[in-house]
């Protein structure tokens, strides 16, 4: 089984969204990507949410649009942060166990941090 | 005796904000000596800035963008930009200035721009990703 590279998400959704640009390419050349979110990163799964600048994409269509380029390994990680009602997607967003994060980190083999 | 890999540099930090450029370049000139070799430096978000040719800093003080395209000529591995990141904060080579009818280039010339494809690469060629 391939390793794969982790996206570790923890900023907020930003006006150009570079953070998930960065895995949609890394999964247009068929490599095995897993998205984390966590801290600040859970809001990128708030919805529906404005564009942060005219004409901008809309973080959570793109988050949406992740399984099209083959990226189905999204997730959360549990915490105070997630208790936050303002976040009406996360019942539909896998929160990891401590067992499971441990497994998404340690079968990495590169970790990039946004 | 360390096994000498291969490792890739990406590099997501502002170099005038933070010391992350200084840690990076101290990581590369540490992982040399060791006989690891770099494969590349791949700069993406606000780290692009640091390839623009036009800082000018005080007297007495180098550039970080000299000093990065100097290490980078010592220890041989190429210098490059997200071209999507840098066209959307005005860095541009001739190429890209010619077809955007910009008022001229400002990369400089050690750094070039590429796609993130050069980092899909890295999961390849190198046996590790170190991010700053």
């Amino acid at each position: 089984m391939r390793k794969h590279i982790l996206i570790h998400i923890t900023c907020p959704p930003t006006p150009d969204c570079e953070a998930l640009e960065y895995a949609l390419a890394m999964a247009a050349f068929d490599l095995p990507v897993h998205v984390l979110l966590s801290g600040d990163g859970i809001y990128w799964l708030e919805a529906p949410q404005e564009a942060r600048k005219p004409g901008g994409r809309r973080p959570d269509k793109l988050l949406g649009a992740l399984g099209i380029y083959g990226i189905d390994e999204v997730a959360c990680v549990a915490g105070a942060a997630t208790s936050d009602s303002n976040i009406k997607t996360l019942n539909d967003t896998r929160i990891l166990s401590d067992t499971e994060l441990h497994h998404w980190v340690a079968n990495a083999k590169q970790t990039v941090m946004f | 005796m360390t096994t000498p890999t291969t490792i890739s540099l990406l590099v997501t930090s502002n170099a005038f904000s933070t010391d992350r450029h200084e840690l990076a370049m101290r990581f590369v000139e540490a992982a040399a000596l060791q006989g690891h070799s770099i494969q590349r430096v791949f700069f993406y978000q606000d780290a692009v800035n640091v390839a623009n040719q036009n800082q000018t800093p005080p007297q007495g003080q180098a550039s970080p963008c000299t000093r990065w395209a100097e290490l980078a000529e010592k220890h041989q591995f190429p210098l490059i930009a997200c071209i999507a990141n840098s066209l959307r904060r005005g860095l541009a080579d001739t190429a890209e200035s010619a077809r955007h009818d910009l008022t001229g280039a400002n990369l400089h010339p050690a750094f070039s721009l590429a796609g993130l494809g050069e980092m899909a690469e890295s999961y390849n060629d190198s046996d590790q990703l170190v991010q700053f």
